[in-house]
């Protein structure tokens, strides 16, 4: 009995520390491969790791030009173009423009959707490159991983920037548990991203570009959170040739099934020529009021904002339609990240501290463009107002806008209804008036399919 | 103790008198002459014997003479003069003289046993011992086993008119003492054994020595069944397991499938669904209800010991097995049951045991079958309204919704009939069966193979005037695409079993199945025509209907292909009291699909021509390996062991699948050209799944008093998919109490046995490796000026999913009365599916554009079976024989939970929602009709709908019951029968009656009909189907034995005679889109499954 007894002891002794750890290793298996599926054993090469950098890369460019379009429409930066003369149809831009955002069961599908996805996609791509690129124990793929945190920290400024406070941002990283989003406030996206760029200058610097991208999201974060000292010291050492730039192309893409296909994603949709397949637009002096004054004629234009007219009096309505020709086509190399964007910041740093050399950095970014230097004017309200105009020219159709706008009433205590285009809409037969938006709200489906995230906190500025 | 094969032996041998009636009026007589008498009997039945022993135990000796005659010896293998040398020479002397030899100057004599088939040894001194010590009356005797001669243990024996029970000890004795004069009836009863009765006559004789010799009866607690840990008595589990005799359902109904056995067998909880009548359609087997969404309800079926790949496909795997090559199939219901058989095991398991060879000679059987199929119930009628428009003078289709948009005017409505034959697509079903089976061997090496050849041409086929049309046309049309659907199958079955030492067995079984699967159907085929009566026709007035769509023919072919080998090897030790297990096996399959489809375009007045082709190619490998061991065995607690048995075991198993599939689509091949490679790419797909499973487990039978069982175990599985082991802990607990041996119970003279059973086990289903792994996925992006290959987050996974966990309460009952007549089996399950995996969408803020769905564990399902299953024996003589059986399944199945944040959604046609069914069919309503402008024409405005989809069923059978009588003549002839009814479910009917829709002339109930319709056409209906009829004839033995023969039977078999149902469609019990998904019901176009007649010869040498 006892005998028995032993034995069988034994015998679970043993089956309990077979089946604890070495049956592990007998269940493991590689990782499913299915169609167009990237084998895992890839992804743990340098290859495989920098594929899904540079996917994050292109998430990033597709959701600036979908966020640059989107914003241009919510401010004064384009209108858009009725397209005939003889009805209201519009090119679906009428919300946008009309800042009549609401959230309905399609939620901003169509419009910011797009960006909105892609923006995200750029943030968990970027997440999980790091992820496999750590794994990689590659030192010279410091600059990746560098690179990684960068662009997850710019893909939240946007987020913060143009949307309402209270953006979830959830996490699915390779081996980690996904994680649903709560609604974050701005300020503290903004927080999140200034980390996120302190981790990619900390790591390595190897790479102009990519520490150039730092530098300047963690100024842009933080001139967000009204850290202007910090901001101008996080750009300081920026030189004038250093830059990030964002490519697009209207090329056709090949894609992994060997067909031809020319991706949304991979051309500037803000162009002349894109004009007729992604919605009318054109530029407008003052638009609702508030807006600036782009061109005082088109013979007489700011080459930051350059402008034609189009006389196409047989699709529009009107005799001319102005429109700018800053990106011409769906082939745009982008400066995400200049020497500009630093001088900006440094400029807005020195004139919250007061200081009469304030105008410098901005004479000096205007110089290279062969513009005459501007004075200082002699109210902080107008310096605020020069300020914000030579960035608005300087970055015209490149997503900061809105940001912009947000940061007058946020920062500098402006009324809404001086800064955003208010009044009468009177782009087509039908009036209507600009609605009250001053940002831009999650998809729907953030709200029907997040169990964590029950809206904004707000949709103040 | 030892027992020897056909000897009992006794403790009480030198206390008690211990004889047979017969024996004991042998008694008085001196041994010589007892010895005379027996001589006669035992000589005439057993062959002589030669024995040369030099000092051996007397019984060595003794052994070796049953070895060699076969003789029923038996003696006391405690009885120590059994132990002293002897040496002698016999030469072919009878048994009985041999024995007398060796026993020659002992204290042993021998004589008959009551029967007089045997002989017994007993100590002299024994004949009188009794008697003279205690001087009181007594009643001694054996129960004993009729077919093994062993003896029977815990048999219950009551003396009626006493009213005094006693139960055989280990040697199968029983003893009453103080037993008054007088004849006394004794009884005696038994698990397992028909019941038997003595008068017993005590008399001047103080000991009288009754035996017992019992026979099986019919259905039995007793019956070894399959678990686990290995094979048990049915009594000592406590839940119910349902055994299958292939060979006697074969016998009674036409059979080509491992399915057509399941549903043949009316197994209550066991749902077996078709998908049509074509040959190789798939079959879904569901065990006691669905209570999975998103991961597979299909059973766990294990074959000889290794786990094959039995998820529904097309042709079946499952049904790859031959069935004649089957042994038993075993149903193993629920978690309860289940828990110790591993991962996915909580939706049943099927135990599948192939044929093993008998010892001896080549046994040779052979059969033919031949069978003709024909569809039952008229296809339903075309209707199509004809008319004419401003712009043309021609006929033209002009529906009601044309007229109703002013775009015709209609002039009359066409009806085309199917069922005219020229218009027919249906002909007659023809299959033919060859099976060949021999088995043999020797007492270490047995043997059986079974080799069967069978094809199959399907009921569809191209309408006649489709042919004459082609003929006109000068296009000849092959037989591929007269008879567009075939399933050709060839098996083979090898089992070897060797037993080289008598505590150990090898066994080996190969099994080998090809099939070629045609199905060439295509739409001018089959729905072409249902074109017809769909979107309209063109229409001739010189001859009579013509396919719409400019008569499309192709040649499209599209045979698959399986390879299919399974390996399973058995090795069985058992030193001591041991018992060590190992089962090791294999399955590869592959799958080929081919399917090339060039279009021909043959305008009604002009010639054909062809167009450009497409070519599929798809091959499917897969692999399943298996190694499972387990060890058993009997604690040895001595004295305690009369009242308490521990059968202890340990185990665990190892299972890897993998699946590779490549599916390539090639289009634009140029005409005359079939070669793949000659067109361009449409779409490429390479997929490589593997998964690998391990588990361990601790489990052990407790035997109170031989009438309380305990069943405790507990699993612990690991494996690719599961993240957690803590969580994947299955536990088992079950007790079983054969009430009928309680004191209370013994005298009831009406019920033979009772058992009470009751379990509860967890068990589960693993979610697939895609479920846990993120997926990622190959794209282009524009980055730095030029594109580069980039990885793409394609879904998150979800890392903490857990396996789907059911947990079952199963309680139960099994009942035999009226002498074994009649017998009931009851069962009561409750069936909780938790962490039940939901597709869920994923929020965009996770930044997944492509596939943003992951699964999570947060609904609960609910499933609740009452079973019940009686089989009466109403008819039981010398003559005749007849068997009645019932079946009745109850079963309710809900959604308890869908999880926090998720609302209801739809899965095809039915809707999962909280508090519903899984399975739940919901639609829109018609409300109502009105017509509100008076012109006798319904638009779709006019019917009212409801605003949402309304509940209106469950998808699946809700009660089911069956019905069967067997009747044997004069052991020749057997007639048998089998009915079913199911009722309370929701069967989907593409409607193409579209009268409705069609004539202008046509009443607004028809209108609004065809509205509804058009929607979908499902509606709550039952159904009692005719299953089988059969007649079968034996030879006699007399006239087998003038022939040589072992058997020989003829059958006439038919099967889905009827059916009487209030569904408008054809069959109620067909769902076209099995592979589609779980919770679609759609009878389609399907043809329904045919009515067989079939003639079977059974020929055994």
């Amino acid at each position: 009995m006892k005998k028995i007894l032993r034995a069988t002891l034994s015998i679970i002794g043993v089956s309990w520390t077979l089946s604890a750890c070495s049956l592990d290793s007998l269940v493991k298996v590689g990782a499913p491969q299915v169609g167009s599926d990237i084998d895992h054993d890839y992804l743990n090469t340098k290859a495989g790791a920098l594929g899904l950098l540079y996917s994050s890369i292109g998430k990033l460019q597709a959701g600036v030009s979908n966020a640059s379009f989107e914003v241009g429409f919510m401010t004064d930066e384009m209108l858009s173009v009725p397209a005939n003369s003889s009805d209201n149809i519009f090119f679906g831009m009428t919300s946008s423009d009309t800042r009549t955002e609401t959230v309905d069961s399609y939620g901003l599908k169509g419009l910011l959707f797009p960006a909105y996805i892609y923006i995200q996609s750029a943030r968990t791509t970027a997440a999980n490159a790091r992820y496999f690129l750590q794994h990689q124990s590659d030192s010279s793929l410091n600059y990746a991983i560098s690179a990684s945190y960068s662009l997850e920290g710019y893909a939240i400024t946007i987020l913060a920037e143009n949307l309402c406070s209270g953006v979830p941002l959830s996490s699915a990283v390779y081996g980690q548990a996904a994680v649903y989003g709560n609604a974050l406030s701005t300020d503290s996206l903004f927080k999140i991203a200034v980390a996120k760029f302190d981790s990619a200058l900390a790591i390595s610097h190897d790479s102009i570009r990519f520490s150039t991208l730092a530098k300047v999201g963690k100024g842009r974060a933080l001139l967000s959170l009204a850290r202007y000292s910090d901001a101008a010291e996080a750009v300081a050492d920026v030189g004038i040739n250093d830059v990030y730039t964002l490519s697009y192309t209207e090329a056709i893409t090949p894609n992994p099934n060997s067909q031809g296909v020319n991706s949304d994603d991979s051309f500037w949709p803000l162009s002349t020529e894109m004009r007729p397949k992604y919605n009318g637009h054109e530029i407008a002096n003052r638009e609702g009021n508030n807006g600036l004054i782009w061109y005082v004629n088109p013979e007489r234009i700011d080459p930051r904002v350059p402008v034609t007219v189009d006389y196409d009096g047989v699709k529009y309505t009107f005799p001319s339609i102005v429109r700018q020709t800053k990106f011409t086509n769906g082939s745009v190399q982008f400066k995400l990240a200049s020497w500009i964007d630093a001088k900006m910041i440094e400029a807005e740093h020195l004139l919250s501290a007061g200081s009469p050399n304030w105008i410098d950095p901005i004479n000096a970014a205007r110089q290279t463009v062969g513009l005459a230097d501007t004075v200082s004017p002699a109210t902080t309200a107008q310096k605020v107002d020069l300020l914000f105009r030579e960035r608005a020219f300087w970055f015209y159709g490149q997503g900061t806008r809105l940001s912009d706008m947000r940061r007058l009433v946020r920062q500098y205590g402006r009324n809404i209804n001086s800064v955003f285009p208010v009044g009468q809409y009177n782009r087509s037969t039908t009036v209507y008036i600009y609605g009250d938006a001053v940002v831009f709200v999650p998809d729907n489906a953030e709200f029907r399919e997040n169990y964590n995230y029950s809206g904004c906190i707000h949709r103040k500025p | 103790m030892r027992l020897r094969r056909s000897a009992y032996s006794s403790l009480l041998l030198g206390v008690v008198a211990f004889a047979s009636p017969g024996y004991a009026s042998a008694q008085s007589l001196p041994g010589g002459s007892f010895n005379n008498e027996m001589e006669d009997l035992v000589q005439k039945q057993t062959k002589s014997v030669s024995i040369v022993a030099k000092n051996r135990s007397i019984e060595s000796i003794l052994n070796e003479i049953v070895e060699k005659t076969n003789v029923r010896l038996f003696f006391s293998t405690e009885n120590p003069e059994l132990q002293k040398k002897t040496s002698l020479t016999l030469e072919k002397v009878s048994p009985i003289d041999a024995v007398n030899a060796v026993i020659r100057g002992t204290n042993l004599i021998a004589g008959k046993t009551a029967d007089g088939q045997g002989i017994m040894i007993r100590s002299k001194s024994d004949t009188t011992k009794s008697s003279q010590d205690t001087g009181k009356s007594a009643i001694v005797g054996i129960v004993s086993d009729s077919s093994t001669s062993q003896p029977v243990v815990g048999a219950t024996v009551t003396i009626v008119g006493l009213k005094r029970t006693v139960v055989t000890n280990d040697k199968g004795v029983f003893r009453f003492e103080n037993i008054p004069s007088g004849r006394h009836q004794v009884s005696v009863r038994m698990l397992g054994f028909v019941s038997k009765s003595q008068t017993v006559a005590i008399g001047d004789e103080k000991v009288v020595t009754p035996q017992f010799i019992l026979s099986s009866s019919a259905t039995s607690l007793s019956e070894v069944v399959t678990t686990a840990t290995g094979q048990q008595r049915r009594v000592e589990i406590a839940h119910d397991i349902a055994k299958i005799n292939p060979e006697a359902i074969m016998e009674r109904t036409p059979v080509r499938s491992v399915a057509d056995i399941l549903e043949a067998a009316q197994v209550p909880g066991v749902l077996v669904q078709r998908s049509g009548g074509d040959p190789g359609s798939p079959t879904r087997i569901r065990i006691r209800g669905i209570g999975s969404i998103s991961q597979s309800n299909d059973p766990v079926v294990i074959l000889d010991g290794v786990w094959i790949d039995a998820a529904s496909s097309s042709p079946s795997r499952l049904d790859d097995i031959d069935p004649a090559s089957i042994e038993s199939i075993e149903i193993i219901r629920g978690p309860s049951a289940a828990t110790l058989f591993g991962q996915d095991a909580s939706n049943g398991v099927i135990v599948i045991t192939s044929k093993k060879g008998q010892a001896g000679p080549t046994r040779w059987n052979l059969s033919y079958n031949r069978d003709w199929g024909q569809t039952y119930g008229k296809q339903p009628l075309f209707y199509a309204g004809m008319g004419y428009n401003a712009n043309s003078a021609d006929l033209q289709w002009c529906p009601i919704e044309g007229v109703l948009k002013f775009e015709c005017t209609q002039d009359t409505v066409l009806v085309l009939d199917p069922n005219n034959k020229l218009l027919s697509r249906e002909g007659t079903e023809t299959n033919n069966r060859y099976m060949l089976q021999m088995d043999g061997g020797a007492s270490n090496v047995t043997y059986a193979v079974t080799l069967s050849t069978g094809n199959t041409i399907g009921v569809r086929r191209l309408a006649d005037i489709e042919k004459i049309r082609y003929r006109l046309l000068g296009y000849n049309t092959s037989s591929e695409f007269s008879r567009p659907s075939s399933l050709r199958r060839n098996n083979i079955t090898t089992s070897i079993v060797f037993t080289p030492r008598s505590n150990l067995s090898i066994g080996m079984t190969l099994t080998g199945t090809q099939t070629n699967l045609k199905d060439n159907s295509y739409d001018n085929l089959w729905s072409g025509l249902g074109n017809i009566g769909l979107t309209g026709r063109q229409f001739d007035t010189d001859t009579a209907f013509a396919a719409y769509g400019g008569g499309q023919i192709t040649a499209n072919e599209k045979p698959i292909k399986t390879t299919t080998g399974i390996v399973s090897s058995n090795i069985q030790y058992r030193p001591g009291g041991f018992v060590i297990s190992g089962n090791f096996g294999a399955e590869k399959s592959a799958k080929n699909e081919s399917n090339f489809g060039r279009l021909t375009l043959c305008d009604f007045r002009s010639s054909c021509r062809d167009t450009l082709g497409t070519r599929r190619e798809a091959s499917e490998n897969k692999s399943l390996y298996t190694v499972r061991l387990n060890a058993s065995t009997s604690l040895n607690l001595g004295s305690f062991n009369k009242y308490l048995d521990i059968r202890p075991s340990i185990g665990g198993d190892y299972k890897k699948t993998d699946q590779h599939l490549i599916d390539l689509h090639k289009r634009d091949i140029p005409v005359g050209d079939r070669s793949i490679t000659m067109g361009t790419l449409s779409s490429s797909r390479n997929n490589l799944i593997e998964n690998a499973t391990a588990g361990w487990y601790l489990n052990s039978t407790i035997g109170l008093f031989r009438r309380v069982y305990f069943d405790v175990g507990i699993r612990q599985d690991i494996g690719s998919a599961i993240t957690s082991s803590k969580d994947a802990v299955y536990p088992k607990i079950g007790g079983s109490w054969l009430v009928s041996d309680e004191s209370f119970w013994r005298e009831n003279p009406y019920i033979n046995s009772l058992r009470l059973r009751s379990a509860i086990g967890h068990s589960a289903v693993q979610p697939d490796l895609n479920d846990i792994h993120g997926q990622y996925v190959n794209w282009v992006e524009y980055v730095d000026g030029k594109f580069i290959n980039t990885v793409e987050l394609g879904s998150t996974g979800n890392n903490r999913l857990q396996p789907e966990r059911a947990v079952e309460l199963e309680i139960g009952f099994d009942l035999d009365m009226l002498n074994d007549r009649l017998n009931l089996i009851g069962t009561y399950a409750h069936k909780d599916n938790r962490n039940t995996l939901v597709v869920r969408n994923l929020p965009p803020s996770f930044g997944i554009w492509y596939n943003a769905t992951r699964k999570e564990n947060v609904a609960k399902v609910r499933n609740r079976n009452f079973e019940l299953s009686a089989n009466v024996r109403a008819i039981e003589t010398r003559r005749a024989l007849l068997i009645l059986n019932y079946a009745l399944t109850l079963s309710d199945n809900k959604v308890a939970t869908l999880g926090e944040g998720i609302t209801p959604f739809n899965s095809a046609s039915s809707r999962i929602a909280a508090g519903y069914p899984l399975a739940g069919v919901w639609e829109r309503q018609v409300l109502g009709y009105r017509d509100a402008n008076k012109d006798g024409l319904l638009s779709r405005e006019e019917v009212i709908l409801s605003d949402s989809v309304v509940y209106r069923g469950w998808s699946q059978p809700r009660y089911r019951a069956s019905y069967g009588a067997s009747f044997t003549l004069n052991n020749q002839f057997v007639f048998d029968s089998r009915f079913a009814y199911q009722s309370r479910y929701v069967q989907s009917y593409q409607p193409y009656l579209r009268y409705g829709a069609e004539d202008v002339n046509a009443p607004l109930p028809d209108q609004a009909q065809s509205i509804i319709n058009g929607l979908s056409g499902r509606a709550p209906i039952s159904d009692l189907r005719w299953n089988s009829a059969s007649v079968t004839y034996h030879l006699p033995k007399s006239v087998l034995n003038r022939i040589g023969g072992r058997s020989l039977s003829v059958s006439l078999q038919a099967s889905n005679l009827a059916i009487w149902s209030n569904y408008v469609g054809r069959d109620p019990g067909v769902n076209s889109a099995l592979l589609s998904g779980e919770f679609t019901a759609d009878n389609g176009l399907t043809p329904p499954r045919p009515r067989l007649y079939v003639i079977d010869f059974k020929f055994g040498l």
